[in-house]
Order: structure tokens, then sequence, then C-alpha cells
């Protein structure tokens, strides 16, 4: 079934219990929604495919465990910047305070600027996580080269931040 | 049944351990020591520290290193997320015991004290009733078809080395057979170039002995890589001809030093360790992995070649060997 199809389903259910969304509502908070769980996830994986590698060295060197924290807390950031975009459009949205109405155009337009940073973090998380596992081991055996080791999973930290930034560009742009 | 840990975990900890293997400069600072007492003392100074200190005297050394190897026989089980693979590389273990029991049953020898080890994938005393009894399915099904294989050949003839080779074929129809189902890539290509080595092996003994293809052919294990014709070939050409044929095979370097040693010294030993090296740097080379069993393989590895280097030293140390007898030794097996 058609994406559009559900959601106009969704919306006029909604509308018909009396709750009175608009579909431009609907496509806002959905997105809003992508943000925070997409982004969500992705460290989830990363941070717990990281975690793993962390608790190996931990094992056998626990004096490592302020270095492997800090590289197993690098796909942390993704699911941070997810929660950004999605709190922004729920700002603007005034979910707080009543929520806005805003045309079907609008709300699809929020629903597309969330998109770069829920698809782009999930999937930078993951491997950002893959390559602070990597690194860690790095730490394993010259605890000395933290700064060395750090740089490689924060080169897929750059485009998790470029996703962010046109996220937040786009949902700043669009006039609510 | 517990968990496996996962590839992450298990290799992060062998990093760590890794840092604690002996270095190239405390294995010759035990070669160059006074005395077998002097070159436990470097020892001490290692991760060995703690089995060190339980030795009554020098002369233990061995009980000591077979404390060690149990030690990453218990680690490899613990952390080995695909336990069926990392077991494959302590199949020869098994495999050894069991030739040592059906020897023992064949050709007679003393009960006590048989050369059996503990580290295998089944323990000793399993092994043995194991053995006596087929039907108890206390053993896996490919040992006990190995076993049946051997009965069967000795109720002819009783050959030890038809033992030997019997139970080899059987080991190595079950590690390919696991590896394909496993469709592990590494342990694959692993096996392949030691079976490729030992039947290479097996082809300068055959041709030392003056045999000719039929005898060879007894002893071929197969799934390697090269193919039959290959070794019929090499049985009728002269060793510079057979040099030159494996260039074309991964074998090459190792064929040309080893053959001329062979050629020098009548022996294999040059070849032994050239084949050690072949397969530890095909190891080496892949252990950086942070996502596979490479590094865990490695690491298992790297200790058995330690353990074999400290045994040449206490060796030579007990038997007065002077120092530099003992580093040429040394050079014969260290990477």
């Amino acid at each position: 079934m058609e994406l559009g199809h559900i959601f106009a389903v969704l919306g006029t259910a909604a509308s018909t219990t009396g709750t009175g969304l608009s579909m431009g509502q609907i496509y806002a908070i959905l997105g809003a929604a992508a943000a925070v769980v997409l982004a969500g996830l992705g460290s989830v994986f990363g941070v717990a495919i990281a975690g793993q590698s962390a608790a190996g060295v931990v094992t056998e060197d626990p004096d490592k465990f302020g270095q492997v924290l800090l590289l197993q807390a690098l796909p942390g950031t993704q699911g941070i910047y997810g929660l950004l975009i999605g709190f922004i459009i729920m700002n603007k949205m005034n979910i707080f305070g009543g929520m806005v109405d805003v045309s079907t155009e609008t709300g699809l337009l929020l629903f597309v600027s969330a998109l770069p940073i829920a698809i782009v973090g999930l999937i930078s998380a993951i491997y950002q996580g893959k390559t602070s596992a990597a690194a860690i081991g790095i730490i394993a055996k010259r605890p000395e080269e933290l700064g060395k080791a750090i740089t490689f999973p924060v080169v897929v930290e750059t485009y998790a931040v470029l996703a962010l930034l046109a996220s937040f560009l786009m949902v700043n742009g669009i006039p609510v | 049944m517990m968990p496996q840990p996962s590839y992450e975990y298990g290799v992060a900890r062998v990093r760590v351990l890794e840092t604690k293997l002996l270095t190239r400069e405390r294995i010759e600072r035990m070669a160059d020591a006074p005395s077998a007492e002097e070159a436990l003392k470097v020892l001490s100074e290692t991760s060995y520290a703690p089995l060190v200190a339980e030795l009554v005297s020098p002369y233990e050394y061995d009980e000591l290193l077979s404390k060690e190897m149990s030690r990453v026989r218990t680690f490899i089980d613990e952390i080995s997320p695909d336990p069926a693979i990392t077991d494959l590389f302590f199949l020869k273990y098994d495999f050894h015991n069991l030739k040592v029991l059906l020897k023992y049953r064949y050709l007679g020898g003393q009960d006590e004290g048989l050369p059996l080890v503990q580290i295998g994938t089944i323990p000793v005393e399993i092994l043995r009733k194991g053995v006596d009894d087929p039907e108890s399915g206390l053993l896996p099904p490919f040992m006990v078809n190995a076993v049946r294989r051997v009965d069967q050949a000795c109720a002819l003839k009783i050959d030890p080395q038809k033992i030997d080779i019997l139970l080899d074929l059987a080991m190595y129809d079950h590690i390919f057979e696991v590896c394909r189902r496993k469709r592990n890539g590494f342990a694959l290509g692993y096996f392949q170039m030691q079976v490729d080595l030992l039947n290479l092996r097996s082809l300068l003994r055959a041709k030392r002995l003056g045999q000719g293809f039929d005898f060879l052919k007894e002893m071929l294990i197969p799934h390697g890589s090269l193919n039959v014709s290959f070794y019929s070939r090499a049985m009728e050409q002269p060793y510079e001809q057979l040099i030159k044929e494996a260039e074309s095979t991964p074998y090459g370097k190792v064929m040309a030093e080893a053959v001329q040693d062979f050629l020098r010294t009548g022996t294999l030993t040059a070849f032994e360790r050239l084949m050690d090296d072949f397969l530890l740097n095909y190891v080496k080379a892949l252990r950086y992995n942070p996502f596979g069993i490479e590094a865990i393989v490695g690491y298992l590895l790297a200790k058995e070649n330690e353990i074999k280097l400290i045994r040449i030293i206490m060796v030579g140390k007990i038997n007065n060997l002077p120092a530099e007898k003992i580093r040429e030794r040394l050079r014969d097996v260290y990477v």
C-alpha cells in the first residue's frame, strides 16, 4: 500500500475521532518521530558494537576504562542530533502549547527535512560503531595513541554532522 | 546453552593479550641466560610469573608449558564466538591422542605414561572409553568412523604408518566439512594451505625414499589446492624442475628454500620451519579484522609458537647447550 494512502486513512481516522488533526500536522510529527527513532536506533547499534569491544579490553585491562569509554560514546551523538531535529520540529509545531495547524505541503516539507539526519544518522552510527570497535583495538595495544585512534571514528562523524546541518537548515527555512 | 560472546568482545580481549606475548628480545635473553634457572628468571618477568613461582625445579618446565597451554585452551573456549571453527584448531590434539591409543592397542607397549595431551576437544578419559567402546556414543560419529576404519585396516595388516594416514584423512575430511558448512573462508584457506604443505612434505619424503607415485598416492590428503597430476609429475622430475614447477603455486619460495636445505642436510627441519612460518604469516596478515575469527586463531597459533620456543630453550639449557647453538635452533622457529 502506498505510504500516502496510509497517512490519509490515519488522517481521516483522526479527524473522525474528533481530535481534529490535519494531514499537515501528521506529516510534521512523523518527521520529528523519524529523526528521533532512526538516528536513535543507529546510535543504539553503534554504541553496542563499540561497547562489546570496550568490554573485551576492560576484561583484560581495567585501567583502560576511560579511553575505551570515550570511543564507545562516539556513535552516541547521532541519537542526540536526531533528537535535536525532532525537538525543533516539535517546537515549530508548538506541540507543547496546543499545536499550530499547517498545510499538507508544509507538513510534508517538515517530514522531508527530517530525512537527512534520520537516514544518515542511522547508517553512520552503525558504521561509526564498527570503526570505534577497530579503534578500541588500537587502544588495547597502544594506549598512548588515543589521539590517532579517535580520529578514525571522528571521520565518520563528519557526515552525521553534515546531515544534521542540512536537516537543521531545511527545518529552519520552512515558514510555519 | 550460554550465549556466545561476540567477535568484537573476543577480538578486543585478544588484542590486550597480544601485548603480553613474549617479545623477540625476551626470547633472546632467555637463550643467552647462563643456566636453566636464569632462563626461568627471565620468564618470571612476564605473564608466566605465577606459573614459574609454582615450579619446584627447572626440570619441570614441561608441566609449566602444558599448564599455560590449557590456560590458552580455556581462554579460547571462553571467548570464541564460533567454537565449531576454533575447535578445528585443537582437533590435531584429539587425533594425536587417537593415534597414541590405537597404536597402543595394535602395537602394544606400556599403558602407563602414554603421551596423551589434555588440550583436545574431548577429555582424554572420555576419548579412551570411546575408543575402547565405539558404540558408547561418547565420541562424535566422524571419530567413531575413523576408529572403525583403522580397525578394519589393522585386521588385515598392522602398519603404524597406515594408522597415521587413516586418522589424518579422517581429521581433514571433518575439518573441510565443517569449514564448508560454516562457509568460513579464512579457516578453509588455512587448512587448504596446511594440507598442501603436508602433501609437499610427503612428496619430498617419498622422493628421498626413492619410491614411486603409488607410494605417495596413499599418503596424499585430498582437499588441497594442488592437483594430483602435480604430484605425479613431481615424482618423475629432478628437484630443479620441481622447484620451477612450484613457482606457479603459492609455495614457490617455501619449496625453493626447503628443497635446497633438504638436499644439503637430508632432513626436513627447514621445511617444517618454513611451513609454520608460511601458515603464521597467512594468519598474521588477516588478524586485523575486528569482526572475525582471525585474531583469535592468530593468538592461539602465536601462543603455540611461543611455547615451542620456550621448550627449545629449556631443553637446550638443561642439556647445557651453548647459547649460540640454541639461538641457531631458535632462528629456525622464530618468525
